[in-house]
């Protein structure tokens, strides 16, 4: 054989498996069509309060990424949108086509997913049933790009393959119905839902650039394997930086990584490569090395307060990610230091007043609690946030009166490791004179009208109360002077201050005056007196309460889910809140829906509670939607949530919570945005910059009538008028208002049906005067205008109106 | 200056002609009656076959290719090729169906064209199999079939004596391009963007088109834009002077609903044609010149009467 039959055999023998298995080098010739699920922050993207995450933004990252990575080995790339406008939030149908046109290979729709707030794990769609797929490229294609998905990670709360048909996965939708975007593909299509954004770590995560790039790869190497390109020689090291000693304060899976606090702002170096960066300050501490040679790595975490350095050596693999997640140690040889104590003020200090003290390590608490002496000596209490960092002390009964104090934390006191302070931390005070009691708050107040029927008569001392005086001194009479029957007592002491709350055993009766007396000789637990009687007096409301048709009964309490886990929920201590069965405390019937909650934060905290049976309310923009709820006088805010159709939120502010007891809350359904069949879904009570941070409330029978009797406005609050009357052209509805409110101007047919809307939105305080025509819109006759306001001292709906006379 | 009696004619016939041209249309909507086989699964609509009662309906995915019987309901198979069902065409004499057929070979897209003689049953090889195969065209009784490897045009059935009988429209690379004797024509009428769901008026006079999926829109052949459509997806000519279609609605992941509409020419306005909340009309095309045929998002078909006035 000649030499140059030799190069050719030899040529051809070395091709031989590429011609054999099909291998590719790239993706040359091939067209791949990504689509970016949803766009634009409009009413079918998937907002994630608690994150600030988009959907829409996670999915475009996503699909830029990816295409860059295709189109770098040769892959045609087409992008159902490249931007994140509501114009580019193209139709199902039209994205279809798009890649129908296109003549695209594969079709890869990309998104994340959304459930109960519990959950993280990749789940793949194709179009078909499980065991029947419409193309079988398509089911396999999912399993492919499952595995590559999962195994990316390693913070999964769910482990199992989860690649479904989308006629199995949705069979309420209806029969090989399932998802329209591959509805109408001409080539095997998946939907991919990454990862879970309402899994609050997850959230954090979708926020950071690089764990969106990560998923990138995982859908490259999916593709790769599908089409028997070549793998990457080069690998990836990916991992999160957290803190060992910490967890975060929102919920997340037990048995997976996330149980750690991520560690914000640290530096991770990767050694020999010398390549580094900075992490996020977004909670989610995760950091990634790609197009890494194979081989050895140092992965070394710097630059973090109160963290010892921390080094894991990680080998990189030819297209796979290595994890690496870091773990760095607290700085255990720090000496001790009192940061700062609160309050720094020194004199006239309530005699109750607590103390906190912030340190700069963890402390050994035992041996804390041993060095803080008070002089002269106090009984106190001890509290620890979970890092061991802040003590508060709060005394037992309290301080005497008028006396200076001194507390001494002396060097006995450790570190967790034993470290000593270098000296003492000493804090001096005055506690202020108190000769007597002191009401802080009576609910209700002083000359308060529009009282509910049913309400819990509370006071607020200053100190907790001696319960024998109180149950003898404190009563509430009717009208002509007769005690009431008192029933569930209750008696609280938190913060170093008291409170006694009762409910009349009988329904109060409407438009009547009562009056709350408080006898000189109530004391509290140290005697002290308040010395002389106090005695106010409130009007109960004057309009009987409606029922209508309930449309939720809180009966089927498993149908609800606790706050933590019903998305959009921020700023609340989850154990502590929770959303329950009530049979010792209910409306209508056994049992109510109850709420405890506890905020974190001062201000901006969101308790929401999902009822998964999202109850239709119906259209009827005449009608009201209300719900028996029991009130804890918190000042945070109520609000109804409602979907219009397309699963659009709509969010309702019902009520400032300035009410304890039984109160029917209502709202106009005209007061609930878009249009269409709404569907009630939460209730939510949104935390008020001086509201309450823990209570507990009620919930009852919500349900949808048109209202008759509706509760009135004083008519010296508002001096409505209109004019002229009758109206042939243009009229005039005037009033005035004593403070900012939410207005709603309609007019009312004399069958009670709305018949127009003449002014929805909020006005100042002032004279107003709202220009309208009804016999431009509305047949002649006799209508009532109907003047709404919310807001002000009371945020409840209340109404006014006028007859009016409208002619042709 | 007296005119001359046969210019008078002229000038007369001429008149009525424009008046005949101009004068706008609408539909009403008569009757809905289903027309898909209760028991025989879930249906998407493909087309028509001119002047037979018959439509082409497929499967999930546009799998496979049936003929389906409106007045007796019968089905009949064509092919259970892949893809058979995106975009077949039917010459105008209604005798021959043509349809891409695709087969995915190590998961990479090929596809040929077929025809079909509906009275005989006879199939026809027109392309083999190859990559970037477009489905074919239709203009009179010719048919345009592309693929990477160039443009062939075949008479499939006697010449028209009226009618478009030679400019095809096809979508390459997500542009309408116009092919006319040896002239190939790329149109943009709106600019760099994408170009769906583009078709030839019925006289071939006009050009009907999406333009990245937020409106539809009619342009001559030289790219000149006539009309703003509005909303109108899927489009479709239901004569040169009405256009039929559907607006679809959706939450980002499922259909939530669907009713057609129409545009007329002569009023420049879109009308919505149904309102059923609890039906999705999707994917209308004319059935002659008093029925629409559509088919619903789970899968039936139904044949709509309409009055056109």
């Amino acid at each position: 054989m000649k030499p140059g039959k030799w190069c050719w055999l030899t040529a051809a023998l070395l091709c031989l498996p590429v011609l054999l298995y099909g291998q590719r080098t790239d993706f040359s010739g091939l067209k791949i069509f990504i689509n970016p699920g949803h766009g634009g922050h409009d009413g079918d993207d998937r907002h994630m309060i608690a994150t600030e995450f988009w959907e829409s933004e996670g999915n475009l990252a996503k699909g830029l990424f990816l295409r860059d990575l295709l189109e770098a080995r040769k892959a045609t790339v087409y992008m159902s949108r490249t931007t994140n406008y509501t114009s580019d939030d193209l139709k199902l149908s039209v994205i279809a086509e798009l890649a129908n046109q296109a003549n695209a290979d594969i079709f890869l729709s990309i998104h994340s997913n959304g459930f109960d707030g519990t959950r993280n794990q990749p789940l793949v769609l194709f179009r078909g049933y499980d065991n029947s797929p419409v193309f079988p490229a398509a089911k396999s294609m999912a399993q492919i790009l499952w595995e590559k998905l999962y195994e990316k990670s390693n913070y999964w709360t769910h482990s199992f393959q989860w690649v479904k048909g989308d006629w199995t996965f949705y069979p309420e939708w209806g029969d090989q119905v399932g998802l329209g975007v591959l509805r109408d593909l001409t080539m095997p299509g998946v939907l991919s839902e990454g990862s879970y954004h309402d899994y609050i770590p997850e959230g954090w995560r979708l926020r950071n650039e690089n764990h969106l790039r990560h998923e990138a790869w995982a859908m490259l190497r999916a593709l790769q394997q599908f089409y028997n390109v070549n793998p990457e020689s080069l690998g990836i090291i990916a991992g999160t930086v957290r803190d060992e000693l910490t967890s975060p304060p929102y919920y997340y899976g037990p048995e997976t990584t996330d149980k750690n606090s991520p560690i914000n702002g640290a530096t991770v170096t990767l050694k020999p490569s010398g390549r580094s960066v900075m992490i996020d300050n977004l909670n989610n501490g995760f950091f990634m090395f790609d197009s890494l040679p194979p081989g050895n790595y140092e992965v070394i975490a710097s630059g973090m307060t109160d963290f010892y350095n921390d080094t894991v050596n990680a080998v990189a693999n030819s297209g796979m990610t290595t994890l690496a997640d870091l773990l760095p140690s607290f700085d255990t040889a720090r000496v001790p230091v009192v940061i700062e104590h609160l309050p720094s003020t020194t004199d006239s200090l309530p005699f109750n007043q607590a103390f906190s003290f912030r340190f700069n390590v963890p402390m050994n608490m035992l041996a804390v609690q041993s060095a803080l002496v008070f002089e002269p000596e106090v009984s106190v209490t001890y509290e620890w946030d979970e890092k061991s960092r802040i003590l508060t002390v709060k005394p037992k009964t309290g301080y005497a009166s008028g006396t200076p104090y001194l507390i001494r934390l002396t060097t006995a006191a450790t570190s967790r490791w034993n470290v000593h302070p270098a000296g003492e931390y000493l804090v001096s005070f005055v506690t202020k004179k108190r000769p007597k009691l002191v009401i802080d708050r009576i609910w209700p107040s002083q000359g308060s009208a529009g009282i509910t029927l049913f309400p819990r008569i509370t006071i607020l001392f200053d100190a907790p109360l001696s319960q024998e005086s109180a149950t003898a001194g404190i009563r509430l009479l009717d009208s002509q002077s007769v005690p009431l029957t008192k029933q569930n007592e209750q008696f609280k002491s938190e913060g170093g201050k008291g409170s006694y709350t009762f409910e009349p055993a009988s329904q109060l009766e409407r438009n009547r005056i009562y009056r709350i007396e408080i006898d000189a000789s109530v004391k509290d637990v140290s005697g002290i007196s308040a010395g002389t009687p106090v005695s106010t007096t409130f009007t109960t409301r004057t309009e009987a309460y409606q029922s209508g048709s309930v449309i939720e009964s809180f009966d089927n309490i498993g149908a609800f889910w606790d706050p933590e886990t019903s998305g959009s929920t921020v700023g609340t201590d989850n154990p502590m809140t929770t959303f329950t069965a009530s049979y010792n405390t209910f409306k209508v019937n056994a049992p109510a829906g109850r709420l405890d909650y506890l905020f974190t934060g001062d201000n901006g905290g969101i308790c929401r509670v999902f009822d998964t049976g999202k109850p239709l309310i119906g259209n009827n923009t005449s009608q009201v939607f209300a719900m028996w709820v029991y009130g804890d006088l918190s000042e945070n805010r109520l609000e109804y949530w409602f979907y219009s159709p397309g699963s659009v939120n709509q969010v309702v502010p019902a009520a400032t919570i300035n009410w304890a007891g039984w109160d029917l809350i209502a709202i106009p359904v005209s007061s609930i945005g878009g249009s269409g069949e709404w569907q009630y879904h939460s209730i939510v009570v949104r935390q008020n910059s001086g509201g309450l941070k823990s209570g507990t409330m009620y919930f009852d029978d919500a349900m949808v009538f048109t209202p008759t009797g509706i509760e009135v406005i004083p008519e010296d609050l508002t001096e409505l008028t209109v004019f002229p009357n009758p109206v042939a052209g243009e009229g005039r509805v005037s009033f005035t208002l004593r403070s900012e409110c939410r207005v709603d101007i309609s007019l009312i047919a004399s069958d009670g049906s709305l018949v127009a809307n003449i002014f929805t939105g909020t006005l100042g305080a002032g004279e107003h005067s709202i220009p309208c025509s009804p016999s431009q819109s509305v047949a002649a006759g006799v209508y009532a205008l109907r003047l709404g306001i919310s807001g002000g001292e009371d945020d409840a709906w209340r109404y006014v109106s006028r007859r009016w006379v409208v002619l042709k | 200056m007296a005119i001359p009696t046969t210019m008078r004619t002229v000038i007369l016939l001429s008149a009525l002609f424009l008046t005949i041209s101009i004068c706008a249309q609408n539909i009403r909507v008569r009757s809905v009656k289903k027309v898909s086989p209760e028991e025989s699964g879930s249906y998407l609509l493909s087309g028509v076959v001119p002047g037979s009662g018959l439509l082409l309906v497929s499967g999930s995915g546009y799998n496979g290719l049936c003929l389906l019987d409106t007045k007796t309901g019968r089905v009949q198979v064509i092919t259970g090729d892949t893809g058979a069902g995106y975009e077949p065409a039917v010459t105008a004499d209604g005798r021959k169906v043509m349809y891409r057929s695709d087969s995915f070979i190590d998961n990479v897209k090929f596809s040929s064209v077929s025809s079909y003689d509906i009275a005989t049953g006879t199939k026809e090889l027109l392309l083999e199999k190859g990559r970037d195969v477009l489905p074919p065209a239709v203009a009179g009784n010719n048919v345009l079939v592309r693929s990477d490897k160039g443009t062939q045009v075949e008479q499939a059935g006697p010449a028209l004596k009226s009618g478009n009988n030679g400019t095809f429209l096809l979508t390459e690379d997500l542009m309408p391009v116009l092919f006319r004797g040896s002239e190939r024509k790329a149109m943009m009428p709106n600019g760099d963007g994408f170009y769906i769901w583009a078709s030839l008026s019925p006289d071939g006079s006009k050009i009907l088109y999406n333009y990245r999926g937020q409106s539809s829109f009619i342009c001559d052949t030289d790219g000149r834009i006539l009309h703003d459509l509005g909303r109108i997806n899927a489009p479709k000519w239901f004569n040169d002077r009405l256009v039929i279609g559907m607006d679809d609605k959706d939450d980002g992941h499922r259909i939530t609903g669907s009713e057609l509409v129409y545009y007329s020419l002569g009023d420049k306005k879109r009308v919505i044609l149904t309102s059923t909340p609890d039906r999705s009309e999707m994917f209308p095309f004319a059935a002659g010149n008093r029925r629409i045929a559509f088919c619903t998002d789970n899968g039936e078909i139904y044949m709509m009467k309409v009055r056109i006035r």
